[in-house]
Order: C-alpha cells, then structure tokens, then sequence
C-alpha cells in the first residue's frame, strides 16, 4: 500500500461492545439466543424420544415422561421442538446469508453505477416489494410445489429487495460523501474505494437488518410450513407442528409449545436487534438501564 | 430521482425540447402533479404484479389442464388438446401473456380447482369478511398503537418507555398463527367468552348484501341484533390481528414522534406558553401524521397477510381461509388470485395513503 | 420597564456543569448582548429564563423577574410566563415554524389562549402585527405556510408571534445567524425599534460580537458557563478587561489595532 490511506471520519466499528453490553435487553437476547443455539447443536442427544417414532400412546397431555405431552400420531412433542431446530435455526440463517448477500450486492451495484442499471433494479424491487411477503412467498412455493427447498426459494425470492434498497442508499450517501471523494482523489480506483471505503461502511448497518431479519425469516418460514408450503411431513418443523394442533384443539400442547419455541428465539433475536440498532445509531441514546 | 425517471412516464409529460424556446411553464397544480405521478407509479407497480403472477404461473411444474380438467378428462388426448388451444397454450409466452392480461381486465381469474367456481366470484365474496375485519384492525391498533408509541416518546426514558418498548418487542416476535390458536383455545374454547367461529351464530341469516361486511349490512337492513352478534364474532380475529400489528405501530410511530419532539417548531410552541395539551395534539401529533399515515397503511397490508395465517383458526370466511385452503390443496389459480388481489389492494391503499398525505401536507399542497 | 436578574445561576446535566454561575443583570428597556463561542453556555441561560431545558438537567440559582424567581416556578407556572411576559425568536425560523400549520394559526393560537380573544380578534390583532413587523400584505400572509417564505420574511413573522401577547422580555437566540447577509441588518433595525417604541427588554444572544456592537446597550462575555466580562457596549469593545474579550474583539474582521 502507499500513503495514500487518508484519516477517515466516516469509519465506523461495527459497534461499541462495552455500551452494548451495559444493555439488559441485549444481554437477556444474546442469552436466549446462545440458548437455542446450543440446543441446535446438541439436539440429537437432547431429545429423549425419536422426533419421528410414533411410540407412545397418543394424544397423551404433559406428564413426566413426555414433557411437553404426545401428538394424534403418539410421537412426542418436545423432542419435535428439540428436532425442529435443527430445521427452523439453520435453514433461517442460510435463507439470511443469502438473501442479504445477494440484496446487498445488487444494492451496491446499483447505487454505484447508478443511470439504467440502478432503474432497473429498482422497478424490480418496487414490484417485489408490493406484495406483502408471506403473500409472495406463498404464491411461489405453492407453484414450486410445498417442500422445504421451494420454500427457501420462494423466501429468498421475496426477501432480497429489502437489503437491496437500503445498500443502495447507503452506497449512494458514501459515494458522494468527502471521505470517498478524498480517497479517490488521492488516486484509489474503483476498485480499491468499493473495498476500503465504502464496503467497511456498508457493511456495519447492513449486518444489523440482518441479524433483526433473522426473526422475521423465522417467523416467514414457519408461516408458509403453517401453510402446509413449507416443511412436509412428518419432518419436525415448529410452523407445520403448530398446524397439527388445528386438527385437535382440546389437545392445546401440540400447538402450544413449537409455538412458544419460535416466539422465544424471535423474542431473543430481537432484544439483540433492537440493542444493536442502538448502538449503531447515534442520535439515539435508548439504552434500558 | 426515482421520481423525477418515473415522471417523464405519466402521460401529459410531452416533449419539452422541441423549439429552442425556453418551454411556456405549465400552470399545473402541484398537487394535480402529485397525483397524477403517484397513479402512474401505481398503474406500473399492478403491470409488474401481473407480470409476477403471471412468471410464477408459468414456473409450475404441473400441466394447468390437469388442474381444469377432471381426472378422467385429463386422461384423453383429444378433450386435452382442444383445452389447451382454448387455453392458449400453444401460443408462445408473449401472447400467453396477452391472453392472461386480457383475461385479468375482464376480471376472469380462471376457475377454483377445489370450489369449482370462478375465482373471481370466491375473491368477491371472500374479500369483503376479511376487509371488515382489517378495517377494525386498522381502526383499534391505529389508535391503541399511536397512543402507547406517543406516551412511551413522551415519556422517553422512563420506565414507561422501557416498558411500552420491551412489550412492543414481544409483539413482533408472536407467530400470528400461534397467538391466534392460543386466544382460541382460551377465550372461546376453555372461558366461551366469545364466539370462536364464523362471522355470525350458525342459526342466524347474514344481512341483505349491500357491503358484504355484516356489521355495516346489518345496520343499513336495521337489524341491531344481528349488528351485535357480527360484532361479537369479530372480536377473537380482531385482538389477534391487533396483537400482531400492534407491536410495528407503536415501534414506528414512537420513533415518529421522538424525531418531531427534536424539532425546534416544539421548543417554540412550547416558548409561547402553549399547554402541554395543545402543544402534543396540534404541533407534535400533526407533525408526526405523515409517518403515521404511511405505517397505517403498510399496516393495513401486513393485515392481510397476517388474515391469510389466522382466519383458518377462526374459519372467517375471508380472503385468508380461501388462501389457506387453496394454499393447502394446491389450488394454483385461486392462490394467484389471491396474490393478485392483495398486491393491488396493498398498491392501491399505498397510492390513498400517499393521496392523503398529499391533501394533508401543506408543502405538497400549496406551491 | 422591567428587567430580568440571574444570579449564580448553575446548571448540571448527567454530571457536566453547564452553567456554572452566571450572574447577568438585563436592564428594563435596553438591548443586553449575551455573546460568546459555541458551548460557553449563552443559548442554555436564554432557555433557562423560560425554563425550556433539556430533561434531567438540574438547574439552581435565581432569575428574578418581576419580584419573583422564576427558577422556584413549576413548569405549569412557568408557562404563565412564557409568552406573555418573556418571549423567545428562535435562530433558525424554517425550523421554529411548523411546517404543516399555517402562518395564522401559529401566530394566534397562544393570543387565543392567553389573551382569551376570539379567532377573528385574534386574526385582526395578527394583521397589525404584520403591519408592525412590515411583512407586506398581512392578510395573505395568514393564509400561507412557512415554506412559502423568505427566511427573513419569515423571522419577522416570528418576531411578530413572539410579541403578540405584549410580552416584556424578548429572548432572541442568534436570530439573524441562519438569514442571508443582506436580511440581516433589517432584522437587527426590526429589533432596535421594538426595544426603543414597545420598551422591551431584549437579550440578544450572538456569538458575533459585529453584530452585537451595533446594536446592544450592553454586553457580556461568556465562557465555560460563566460570564466573564460585563459591561456597557463601550466599554467592552473600547476597553475589554480580559484577554479572551480582547482576542475575540481583534478578531472581528474591521479590527484596527490602536484604533
């Protein structure tokens, strides 16, 4: 490198850890959070029954055997909660990864070059974006077909634009911002500026919509499983579990528990979301004490 | 910018550099032009739905004959080929394309494979339930919602703003489908506090047709009995909606608030000895209406959406159970139906929205 | 005429003391200058004679004003004050307007609510306002919007909402720092003849001293939450007693030295 690298006020750390950790609500979310995601790693050894095996009687409510009671086909519920995460948490995670790399490139390319490029992508996000998501997603995964697969697809295809729209914007506000003028002025390329000035800046808020995105990415693919255009059965997946409870509400635990395992790690997700937000936002002092 | 690119679109934009001539200002009323640019958009925004609906369509694996036709229809070649030139499936993709737009404008969304009925006729009689009851959604949650966001700005800091902030935070995380089976289970099936099912007591007669919205129907024939039972019966849905909306509302509007309490124009009104009263209604409420407005309306959307995962519970005959059922037996032509609708419905309320934002700012209004 | 007394007046915030005893006399009548850098302290004495400060600041000390000590008031008390007696124009008037109501609204609603005069009332005494303020053909003017002014257009109108309900003290907070050059002087002519024909008592916070020499009776100096030099006008520009004074008097742009 030469000594072209010039100060630059715009960089920012992805947050301060200290002030973010002062933050109760970011510290109960980060808890709740690593407490799922140890279940999911550990999984297999702690269900105490095969998710699939229907080997008790059915229906049975909870009782010291089966905890969280047995559903119409006998399997037991919460060993489906403990399988379910291995479905819900990691195919959520991958579903973020993807949709926002995909969204955040295109938003980049498209405030960086700008002119029909930028309209382009725009007009298709704008369509996207006019239907409401579970909408969409439902419309593609019922045409794919209802499996796992297709409604990753379908999530993907309706959940790239958000990040698009707001790469875009952050791309277009740093790409005219004096810091980036400065350094290519002071001869970086195109190149060397997308990487050293601009992506570092992008990157920081980009990574929060994602990490508060991973909730609602949970909650879409339950959805559509709830719908019967997700997970098909008999594989463990917490939107298809609650679905079983319609057929038999007397027996309120088949619904009831997969319903509170999503709502507690979307709970977890977004206490870290908002607390990041936080942080990251400087006119905003919000932190609970 | 995406604007201005759009503008040059709305017809009546005519050619500007014909003659050297500097161009005779147009005496158009700005607010004439927002309008006008804002239709435009949302005319482009329902071509590109149906170019959606119609890709998607189109991905299926699955013959679309097969879903028109019975199964033993489907098994003759002949009776299958004669379909699919009716169809228009010979043609290539453009003209398909064509046809299904053509179609679309005379309203004709194909037949339900599992009601055996037009689609287009389920939709009108399903999209009046679910409108009624996003409209007192929208209504309650709007209200409660705006209220709870302001108090917590207000009180900014607090404990009642940490708490009003922690409890928003549990409403967006609830899976709407799961609170809607835990209130059912609750209210109606262990407390019988409300009805659980339908949008009237089986034995009843709906009201004659004039909105299809029965609470509205019942008052116009003057029935004040049945008003009061369809009232009963939206209760259950309607806390569940609200549940579900609730939580993005006061989120968005406290945030709305505390970026208009920042203002100097509060400081002022403040200096001039205005009461608290006056100064949160007339100067910090009407400050934050634009933001407000446009979330009700994104609200109003995400309603439907949240109808499509909680109508099935409470068989509310709406729009959601219609998607629900047809989502679950693959009813390809009623699912794209549904899209379809909500897409617009969701353009066209953005579009009101952005009207009445128009109509109640006075920068747009005024030149 | 009545004036307005600070005494020790502290102010602390989260640990920081941001006023730290001020003691300033603003005489009935007369124009006081309150100048100073940005973050010595001068707008927050401003707003703590309305007692308009930022939440969790504590405040201590007197303002004496009329017999009474204003910093003993609640703030329901104090918004008996606020307007009718001690009236505050803002820096920026695009910001200090709101937007969305209109120019008549915003300047009668506290008339109504003070003055208890009816809306036609209170629209006729706006008029003669304007006429006061010379914002030319008033009556339009009720009709219109913020954004369809000028900025100096629009600091006349508040100065005029600021004196609607006869108030004895204006507080004007760097009110021609956000207008353009040319409109500047109009202003500061607008404020001397109020002074001068209504008997008010003005604080005149500016950190341009320029400014400030042509137009107040006297000046006073602050730094670090204190003030530091009072005076008349003459005196502390001719005859400034401290080196800060001094350096920030030899850095106004017509300085001659020994002049």
């Amino acid at each position: 490198m030469s000594n072209t690298r010039v100060t630059v006020p715009g960089r920012k750390r992805l947050m301060r850890v200290p002030d973010a950790w002062k933050n109760p609500l970011a510290i109960s979310g980060t808890v709740i959070v690593v407490l799922w995601l140890l279940v999911t790693v550990f999984a297999p050894w702690l269900a105490p029954f095969d998710p699939l095996a229907q080997e008790s009687a059915r229906l049975l409510a909870p009782n010291g055997t089966n905890w969280f009671g047995t559903d119409a086909l006998g399997r037991d519920v919460f060993s489906r909660v403990i399988a379910g995460t291995r479905t819900s948490i990691p195919v959520a995670m991958i579903l973020v990864v993807i949709s926002l790399l995909f969204g955040t490139v295109l938003g980049a390319v498209a405030g960086f070059l700008g002119t029909a490029v930028d309209e382009v992508i725009m007009r298709v996000t704008d369509v996207v974006l006019a239907f409401p998501s579970i909408i969409l997603a439902m419309v593609i995964a019922a045409a794919l077909g209802p499996s796992l697969m297709n409604a990753v697809i379908a999530l993907l295809l309706v959940s790239w634009p958000q990040y698009t729209r707001i790469s875009r914007s952050l791309v277009i506000s740093l790409r005219s911002s004096e810091f980036v003028i400065a350094g290519r002025l002071m001869g970086s390329g195109v190149f060397t500026s997308l990487r050293r000035d601009i992506a570092p800046n992008v990157a920081s808020p980009m990574l929060v919509l994602a990490a508060a995105d991973f909730g609602s990415a949970i909650l879409l693919l339950s959805g559509l499983s709830f719908l019967g255009l997700g997970a098909v059965p008999p594989a463990p997946e917490w939107g298809s579990m609650v679905s079983d409870g319609t057929s038999n509400f007397s027996a309120w635990w088949i619904a009831a528990f997969p319903g509170l395992a999503i709502f507690t790690i979307v709970v977890g997700v977004n206490f870290m979301g908002d607390a990041m937000r936080d942080a990251l936002d400087p006119r905003s002092n919000g932190r609970l004490s | 910018m995406a604007l201005t690119t759009t503008d040059a679109r709305v017809p009546g934009g005519a050619p500007a550099a014909e003659t050297g001539a500097p161009r005779p200002p147009r005496r158009q009323h700005p607010l004439l032009r927002y309008i006008s640019l804002r239709f435009g958009i949302s005319i482009l925004l329902v071509w590109g739905v149906t170019v959606v609906t119609f890709v998607v369509t189109n991905l299926v694996p699955t013959d679309p004959v097969n879903a028109v036709l019975g199964e033993q229809a489907a098994n003759n070649p002949e009776i299958v080929a004669a379909l699919r030139t009716e169809m228009g499936l010979d043609e290539p993709l453009i003209v398909q394309y064509w046809l299904y737009l053509t179609r679309l404008l005379a309203f004709d969304m194909g037949v339900s494979a599992q009601t055996r009925s037009p689609v287009a006729d389920d939709l009108a009689r399903a999209f009046p339930a679910t409108l009624e009851l996003a409209l007192f959604v929208l209504l309650f949650s709007t209200v409660i919602g705006v209220g709870l966001g302001m108090l917590a700005a207000l009180r900014h800091q607090t404990a009642v703003d940490k708490t009003i902030r922690v409890l928003s935070l549990f409403g967006i995380s609830l899976p709407v489908f799961w609170i809607a089976m835990l209130i059912y289970y609750v209210f109606f099936y262990q407390l019988h506090w409300a009805p659980g099912s339908g949008r009237l007591d089986s034995a009843l007669v709906p009201p004659p047709l004039v909105t299809g919205m029965y609470t509205i129907d019942s008052l116009v024939a003057g029935q004040p009995d049945l008003f009061w039972n369809a009232l009963s019966h939206l209760v259950l849905p309607a806390v569940v909606l609200t549940l579900f909306t609730i939580g993005t509302l006061v989120r968005f509007s406290r945030s709305a608030i505390l970026d208009v309490v920042r203002h100097d124009y509060v400081q002022a009104a403040r200096a001039k000895g205005l009461p608290h009263r006056i100064v949160v209604v007339r100067y910090i409420l009407r400050g934050a209406s634009l933001p407000i407005l446009t979330m009700s309306g994104l609200t109003f959307g995400s309603l439907l959406s949240g109808a499509v995962l909680t109508e099935s519970v409470f068989s509310w005959h709406g729009l959601g159970q219609y998607a629900y059922m047809a989502a679950i037996s693959l009813d390809l032509q009623a699912i794209m139906g549904v899209g379809l609708l909500i897409g617009v419905v969701y353009i066209f309320t953005n579009f009101a929205v952005d009207l009445l934002c128009g109509l109640i700012d006075p920068r747009v209004r005024v030149q | 005429m009545t004036g307005i007394s600070i005494r020790n007046l502290r102010l602390e915030l989260g640990g920081k003391k941001l006023l730290d005893g001020v003691t300033l006399d603003a005489a009935g009548g007369q124009i006081t200058g309150l100048a100073g850098e940005s973050g010595s302290g001068k707008t927050l004495t401003g707003m703590a004679l309305l007692g308009l400060l930022p939440e969790g600041s504590q405040l201590s000390g007197q303002i004496l004003y009329a017999g009474t000590d204003l910093v003993t008031k609640s703030q329901k008390q104090l918004n008996q004050y606020r307007g009718t007696e001690i009236a505050l124009v803002f820096q920026d008037p695009a910001a200090s307007m709101h937007p969305m109501i209109s120019i008549g609204e915003q300047l009668t609603d506290h008339m109504r609510y003070h003055l208890k005069l009816s809306r036609k009332q209170a629209l006729a005494r706006a008029v003669q306002l304007l006429q006061r303020v010379k914002v030319p053909d008033p009556e339009q003017a009720l009709t219109k919007y913020p954004h369809q002014f000028s900025g100096g257009q629009l600091q006349r109108i508040a100065i005029a909402g600021a004196i609607a309900c006869e108030p004895k003290i204006l507080i004007a907070d760097e009110p021609t720092t956000a207008l353009d050059v040319t409109v500047q002087a109009g202003i500061m002519h607008l404020l001397r003849e109020l002074c001068d024909s209504l008997g008010l008592t003005i604080v005149l916070i500016t950190h341009d001293l320029g400014v400030m020499s042509g137009l107040a009776d006297n000046i006073a100096v602050m730094r670090n939450g204190r003030v530091i030099e009072f005076g008349s006008r003459f005196d502390v520009i001719r005859n400034p007693q401290q080196e800060y004074t001094r350096s920030l008097i030899e850095s106004l742009p017509n300085f001659q030295k020994g002049d």
